[in-house]
Formats: structure tokens, C-alpha cells, sequence
């Protein structure tokens, strides 16, 4: 898997919680600001683990403020390019 | 063969509104509503305790039916919340203030919101063993008593009530509910996710709501198909309502028509192991529902699910 395909995937996922798409939206935004509250996260967070097969801690969530950083987690984690 | 005859339920008279704590948990109306779900819920009455709620719920099962208390073959009280410090058991206790007799047998069962669906098991196939006629099942478990009023996880949540469960054989009139086929499962390794440290309750929210929304849907999936039964072959799904949130989650995960699976904690909350049987009294009453699944999950981690049937007297 490359990591286009890593961020298609997360996209894909935001999208359903936030209700609409998110072309043109500033993946460094902080969740809130996409329209993505705390219930919000925890969905999105387990459908990136169930769709890209990666375990994301507690210890590692307060970390996550964006889906930039979702982005760089999975990328890390898998090792994609 | 036994089954659910009657449930009544009962609300103490406290009340906790969550709107008029909005601000001070910072979240916005929206999100208690369409998240959270719960306006308000019941909390309760000074000097009031576990078994009071029990008792209370029974009354109300009396001003549905007669009901001779000699008649009880058994009492079974399901609460992690018993009265006092669990000795006597609550069960006892109800039994005492029902004025049951000395013929009855009393347990509680300690499961939290699962409990339902593991007691009408336990209990039905305890009165079959033991050839009992009439038994009550009480699911009553105030978390008030542990809940911290400042802990945003937990504080809007859950609300105190009661459900008192009959069960019996088939009544000569009436309808009765049996179950068909039940489903059990424990990951005791996560039990941390939910538990009482020390008299105060606290939950790794993310931890349960991941658990709830990948165990439960494949438990009921699974059984539906152990029974050969599609989703157009149920007519409702009552589901534990742990949250609105992820009672929609599931739905959404198994595909669910939003017809079939009711919501009710808008004013009373998460009551623990009573959501399903207050389900059960609200909306099975005036419905055509003739098969229905039950699925609780929580405390433990432990989840059950159970397909149940209406018979109608004389068929």
C-alpha cells in the first residue's frame, strides 16, 4: 500500500462522520474545525484501524489532533513511502 | 416452557437534567442530543435504595395483573449496586419487603448491562430445572451511587431504574416471549475498560464504545445465522442503550433500518442492565412484533444476545 492510498482510506473514513466531503479541507486543521467531535474521533480511529490494519494505543491518541497526523501515524506504522 | 408474561418498570422521582450542564462539561446542545442522547434522567430520592426501586417496580407490576406473592417461586435481583454493602443480597432484602414466602428462593446475579439477557436465561432455565411456576426477575442497578457528578465520561449517561421482569409458563390469555436462542460471550482481559476503583466508576470511553461496535454486531450476525434468520425475519432489534451514539453505530454496522431499532434514553438515561426490559415495555406492548433480538454489552467485558419469540395463549 502506498501512502496515497493510506490517505484515500482515511479520507474516505472522515468523510462518513463528518457528513460531507472533505476536498479542499486543511488536513493540519484541528479535528473541531472539520466537524469532527470527540464520538467523531473514536470512529474514525477504529475505522483506520480495522481498514488499514494498525493498533493506535490511548497513550498514543492525545497526540492526534489532525488527519495530518493520522496520516503520518499510519504511514510510520506501515512504513509506507 | 418459561417465558417474559409481563415487565413494568419504574423511574424514581429525582431528576438530573444533563442540559443544564452543558456549559460546565463542555460540550454544545447538539452533541447531547444527537450523540449522547440523554436530556435528562432519574436519580434517586434520598434515603431511597436498590431494592425500594425493585419494590416500587413490582407495584407497578401489580397495578398491571394480579399477582398472588405466594405464588413466587423465585426472586432474582441483577445489580452491581446492591443495597448496602451486598450482604444480605438484595434479592433477600426484596424478598422481605414483598413479603414472599418462605418457599422462594432469592439470588442476585452480578453483571452489569448485559445482565439481562444472561438473567432471563439463568433465571428461565433455573424455574425449568426446579419446576417453579412464576418467578420476578428485578434488573436494578444505580450508578448514581458510583458515578463522580464531575466526570464528563459517565456523568451524562447513566440514570437509576427498575425493571420488573414475570416470568411464567404461557398464561391462559395473553401472550408470552420466549426465548429461542441465546449467545454469550467475555473478553475479561479489557474488563479494566469499566470498572468501580474504590466506590467511584470510571470508563476508558474509547475503549468501550471500540468494543461495543466490532463484538456485538458479529455476536448477533452470528446468531441470526446460527438460526437461519435474515434481518427481514426480525421485527425489532432492541439493543442496550449505552449511548445514542452507539446504539446508531451499530445500526449503521449491521445494516439496520432505523425503524428497527428504537431509541429510548432521551429522560431516563442508561440504566444499566434495565435498558432492554424498558425497551421491551415501551415498545413491544401495542406492536406486531412476533420476533425480536436482545443484546446487551459492557461491564466485564461481557456481551449476550438472544432471539426471542411472541406466542400467543392457545396456539
Amino acid at each position: 500500500m502506498t501512502r496515497e492510498e493510506s490517505d484515500r482510506i482515511i479520507a474516505a473514513a472522515a468523510q462518513e462522520f463528518i457528513g460531507r466531503a472533505l476536498e479542499g479541507a486543511d488536513w493540519t486543521s484541528p479535528f473541531a474545525e472539520i466537524g469532527l467531535d470527540s464520538l467523531d474521533l473514536a470512529s474514525l480511529l477504529l475505522s483506520v484501524e480495522e481498514k488499514l490494519g494498525v493498533r493506535i494505543p490511548d497513550a498514543d491518541v492525545d497526540s492526534l489532533v489532525s488527519l495530518r497526523d493520522i496520516s503520518e501515524y499510519v504511514a510510520s506504522s506501515k512504513r509506507l513511502g | 416452557m418459561i417465558g417474559i408474561v409481563d415487565i413494568a418498570t419504574y423511574l424514581p422521582n429525582g431528576r438530573e437534567s444533563n442540559l443544564d450542564r452543558i456549559r460546565e462539561f463542555g460540550v454544545d446542545e447538539l452533541f447531547l442530543r444527537e450523540k449522547i442522547g440523554v436530556i435528562d434522567k432519574a436519580r434517586l430520592e434520598d434515603g431511597q435504595d436498590t431494592s425500594d426501586l425493585c419494590v416500587k417496580a413490582f407495584e407497578n407490576l401489580l397495578g398491571r395483573r394480579p399477582l398472588n406473592p405466594a405464588e413466587i417461586g423465585c426472586v432474582v435481583v441483577c445489580t452491581q449496586n446492591p443495597d448496602g454493602n451486598g450482604i444480605p443480597h438484595t434479592a433477600a432484602v426484596v424478598h422481605s419487603k414483598l413479603g414472599l414466602s418462605e418457599n422462594c428462593a432469592a439470588f442476585d446475579i452480578s453483571l452489569g448491562c448485559s445482565g439481562f439477557v444472561y438473567a432471563l436465561s439463568i433465571v428461565s432455565s433455573f424455574m425449568t430445572s426446579n419446576g417453579l411456576r412464576n418467578g420476578l426477575l428485578f434488573t436494578a442497578d444505580p450508578y448514581s451511587k458510583i458515578v463522580d457528578p464531575k466526570d464528563r465520561n459517565t456523568a451524562m449517561l447513566f440514570g437509576d431504574g427498575c425493571a420488573a421482569t414475570l416470568l411464567s409458563e404461557a398464561p391462559p390469555s395473553g401472550s408470552i416471549w420466549l426465548p429461542r436462542a441465546f449467545a454469550f460471550a467475555t473478553r475479561g482481559s479489557e474488563g479494566q475498560a469499566l470498572n468501580n476503583a474504590g466506590g467511584r466508576l470510571e470508563m476508558n470511553g474509547r475503549a468501550v464504545f471500540g468494543f461495543s461496535a466490532t463484538a456485538v454486531p458479529g455476536q448477533i450476525r452470528e446468531l441470526m445465522s446460527r438460526e437461519g434468520l435474515t434481518v427481514d425475519q426480525i421485527d425489532l432489534f432492541l439493543l442496550h442503550q449505552g449511548s445514542k451514539f452507539i446504539v446508531d453505530t451499530l445500526r449503521d454496522r449491521l445494516k439496520l433500518p432505523q425503524a428497527k431499532v428504537p431509541l429510548l434514553l432521551e429522560h431516563c438515561g442508561n440504566t444499566v442492565s434495565s435498558t432492554i426490559p424498558m425497551l421491551m415495555d415501551r415498545f413491544l406492548r401495542e406492536s406486531s412484533a412476533r420476533r425480536i433480538v436482545i443484546s446487551g454489552f459492557g461491564v466485564g467485558l461481557s456481551w449476550a444476545t438472544a432471539i426471542l419469540e411472541k406466542k400467543d395463549a392457545g396456539t
